[in-house]
């Protein structure tokens, strides 16, 4: 990782959320199921007939041809089947909502990385592991990721696809993903309103001649910054708390702008300077 | 409180993530002996889209499922080969991806876990049809896409690999055959170009005629011009003179296997050494060598000594139709280990199977968010029944000025050799496909007289 010893020096800045506004998703059939299975870290699996969505034709985009489809068979899992392709979009949007809709905390008191409430920050869907078993036997099932920027947790829930039901619920402090496209670039709105962000703009300005005033201005890509061995300062929280630092380019192919020597906390918004610049994006 | 934190894994909670695996596999296999063959090729666990189906020139069919993910990329599933003559398809592996790579720099600036980090499986570079060659693409998801969420990334081809075999078996007539027997072998070709920081990984799976399969990873791309700051010793100086110095790194590869050996995942895991015994009594004095097996029945990590000449196959249930078990052989020597990391100690490791354990290191970003970090810490002396492969393929980069720029491709691999899966090479022309040339040829009832005399 970076060189964790020169993060000692950085200025604190914590810049007020922006763009806070309360927003709950809207679900499949509206429905709020008070699971208390929320209090345990590995839930059981709750019907999601409870919450009516249970059956319901994936909601939103136009599912393809192996969208949720054909239903499954009697044992529900075996035959020629599309139970171990990609993931469609309509599959993954259908897995949020089937993951959301069984978690009232999630739902209503997590947030995202603009500290929308009721908005856990979404990272992503993938297709768990069907175990192997003798005379294979296959699954389709998902895990869908989430943040929680209200206490710094890490969510991920294994919905299985066929009998639409949340089958378990995982919740861990201090593991920190890479971050979104969406999260970098709000690393990069957090340092762009930081005074910190002058040397950004400077190096913009030399290398196309504009003045930056918009994230748009510039591709990002983010990657976690993790302090390594005992860390003091105020860097001392990255890892329990969700760190990120950014590499940046003029679009179309135009020029780095180095922005790797700036570490930004997404969880408290804060914005530092490293004390040397070392290291950059992966490898 | 809103979430309480407690250990992850537990029996109960693995007992949930396999609901209903053993009736529906009960199932499956009623259906597997009552099936007939066509039904058996058919029924795929994915639809035709996200098959990859292919016959190569020798004649044998390879058949598999494909998926992505974000961490891991190119998932493939339900691999398997139908030799040529076989009524049905062999199944290989249930699951095969990459596990990890781990990206040490040399003067401890830096130390990258590509696949974890960097969600390489997610980072997929779109190809141009002269990108695959004599293939297809197929699209695949990727945070890269700038139009729809897919890129044309997944290449799908054959190529050439040279001689297959060359061989003159004396006791035909070399008119029979327009002189040598000699084959030019073909693979079926898959792979993806991801992307870590300034690195191109080509994920690539070869699978040949001959049943082996070639998993490697070619390391593409460029130098990053963040890790120039080495000093002798650490470093080789690129560019004019010696004012800047490329920092000299590992790439520390590991791929995952899930084997399931003709559609079981209860295989065994064998380890062989050879090892000089002594010289033969008599001038002059030949060295003699001696093989000897060890069955490893519980979770451990093994190194591919050059002493000890040291390998391991996965053997199966299932037998060839001479009597011998069917087994593939992990061909593999680690160049440079790596020492620096616990999960880099050991060029290959055994774990049983566990939801959970599937990133060779960082794997408490599993899917199942694993307690243990690493696959040195899988290995707990556990008794292997359904048995996971870790492969360990290690590279130190000193870089060179050839590397700039773009960086000319780096191999790392490594292969899964069929041993005893077929009671002959899976190639063999028909007109050799005789109890004579299968076993003993010092057998006169297997050795009528040639016209060359014999040997
Ligand atoms: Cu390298």
């Amino acid at each position: 990782m970076r060189d964790a010893r020169s993060a000692g020096a950085g200025k604190r800045r914590v810049v007020p959320p922006a763009r806070r506004r309360a927003a709950l998703w809207s679900l499949a059939g509206g429905a709020v199921l008070t699971a208390a299975a929320t209090t345990v870290m590995v839930t059981g699996t709750v019907p999601l007939a409870a919450t009516g969505a249970a059956g319901r034709p994936p909601a939103g985009g136009a599912p393809t041809s192996t969208a949720l489809s054909p239903a499954p068979t009697a044992d529900g899992r075996t035959g020629p089947g599309p139970w171990r392709d990609p993931l469609t979009s309509a599959e993954i949007e259908r897995a949020q909502q089937l993951a959301l809709a069984q978690d009232a905390d999630l739902r209503t008191a997590s947030e995202n990385v603009e500290r929308e409430r009721g908005r856990p920050q979404y990272l992503g869907t993938d297709l768990a592991e069907s175990p192997p078993s003798v005379g294979g036997a296959w699954e389709r099932k998902v895990v869908v990721r989430f943040y929680d920027y209200s206490d710094n947790t890490l969510i991920h829930k294994t919905v299985d696809l066929l009998s639409q039901k949340v089958e378990s619920s995982r919740t861990v402090r201090g593991v920190q993903p890479p971050p979104t496209p969406e999260e970098a670039r709000e690393a990069l709105a957090l340092l762009l309103a930081d005074p910190l962000g002058d040397g950004l703009r400077q190096d913009y300005a030399k290398a196309t001649g504009g003045a930056l005033t918009r994230v748009d201005q510039l591709r990002v890509h983010g990657w976690v910054y993790t302090p390594q061995g005992t860390q003091r300062g105020p860097l001392r929280a990255c890892g329990t708390e969700r760190c990120v630092q950014v590499s940046t380019r003029v679009p179309d192919d135009g020029p780095r702008i180095d922005a790797s020597s700036y570490v930004i906390n997404l969880s408290d918004r804060s914005v530092h300077r490293l004390r040397a610049m070392s290291g950059g994006p992966s490898s | 409180m809103k979430k309480v934190f407690r250990p992850l894994i537990t029996a109960a909670s693995l007992a949930l993530l396999l609901p209903s695996a053993l009736p529906a596999a009960a199932v499956a296999a009623d259906a597997t002996r009552t099936g007939a063959d066509a039904q058996r090729t058919t029924a795929r666990p994915c639809s035709p889209d996200y098959v990859i189906e292919r016959t190569l020139r020798g004649g044998g069919t390879w058949r598999m499922c494909w998926h992505d993910t974000r961490l891991e990329g190119l998932v493939l599933e339900d691999i398997s080969f139908q030799p040529r003559g076989q009524a049905e398809p062999i199944r290989i592996l249930h699951r095969a991806a990459l596990a990890q790579i781990h990206v040490p720099y040399d003067n401890g600036t830096a130390e990258y876990y590509d696949l974890t980090e960097d969600e390489l499986g997610a980072h997929v570079n779109p190809l141009r049809p002269k990108d695959c060659p004599g293939g297809a693409l197929k699209q695949i998801r990727s945070v890269l896409a700038t139009r729809g969420e897919t890129v044309s990334g997944l290449c799908v081809t054959t190529q050439e690999r040279g001689f297959a075999f060359h061989g003159d078996n004396y006791d035909l007539p070399r008119s029979v055959h327009g002189g040598n027997e000699a084959q030019q072998g073909q693979d079926l070709v898959v792979y993806t170009v991801n992307e870590a920081g300034h690195y191109h990984y080509i994920n690539q799976w070869n699978f040949s005629d001959d049943g082996t399969i070639t998993p490697k990873l070619g390391a593409a791309g460029n130098l990053s011009p963040d890790d120039f700051n080495a000093a002798d010793g650490t470093g080789w100086p690129l560019g004019e003179g010696s004012k800047a110095y490329s920092t000299n790194h590992y790439h520390n590869v590991f791929w995952r296997l899930v084997f399931d050996p003709d559609t079981t995942p209860t295989s065994r895991i064998e380890q062989y050494e050879t090892r000089q015994t002594g010289y033969s009594a008599k001038e002059p004095r030949t060295p003699l060598h001696k093989t000897t097996l060890k069955s490893v029945e519980k979770e451990t990590g093994g190194l591919t000594d050059a002493n000890a000449q040291r390998w391991w196959r996965i053997v199966s249930e299932q037998k060839n139709t001479d009597g011998h078990p069917r087994s593939w052989e992990i061909a593999h020597h680690n160049p440079t280990r790596y020492t620096g990391r616990p999960f880099t100690e050991k060029d290959i490791y055994f774990t049983e199977y566990k939801a959970g354990e599937r990133y060779a290191s960082d794997n408490r970003k599993s899917p199942e968010l694993g307690r243990l970090e690493h696959v040195g810490q899988f290995v707990d002396g556990e008794k292997l029944t359904r048995p996971v492969v870790w492969v360990h393929v290690g590279y130190h980069h000193i870089p060179r000025d050839e590397d700039q720029a773009p960086m000319p491709v780096h191999w790392q691999s490594f292969q899964i050799v069929p041993r005893d899966v077929t009671a002959m090479n899976p190639l063999t022309p028909d007109h050799l496909r005789l109890p004579r040339y299968n076993g003993d040829g010092r057998h006169p009832a297997h050795h009528p007289p040639s016209d060359k005399g014999g040997k």
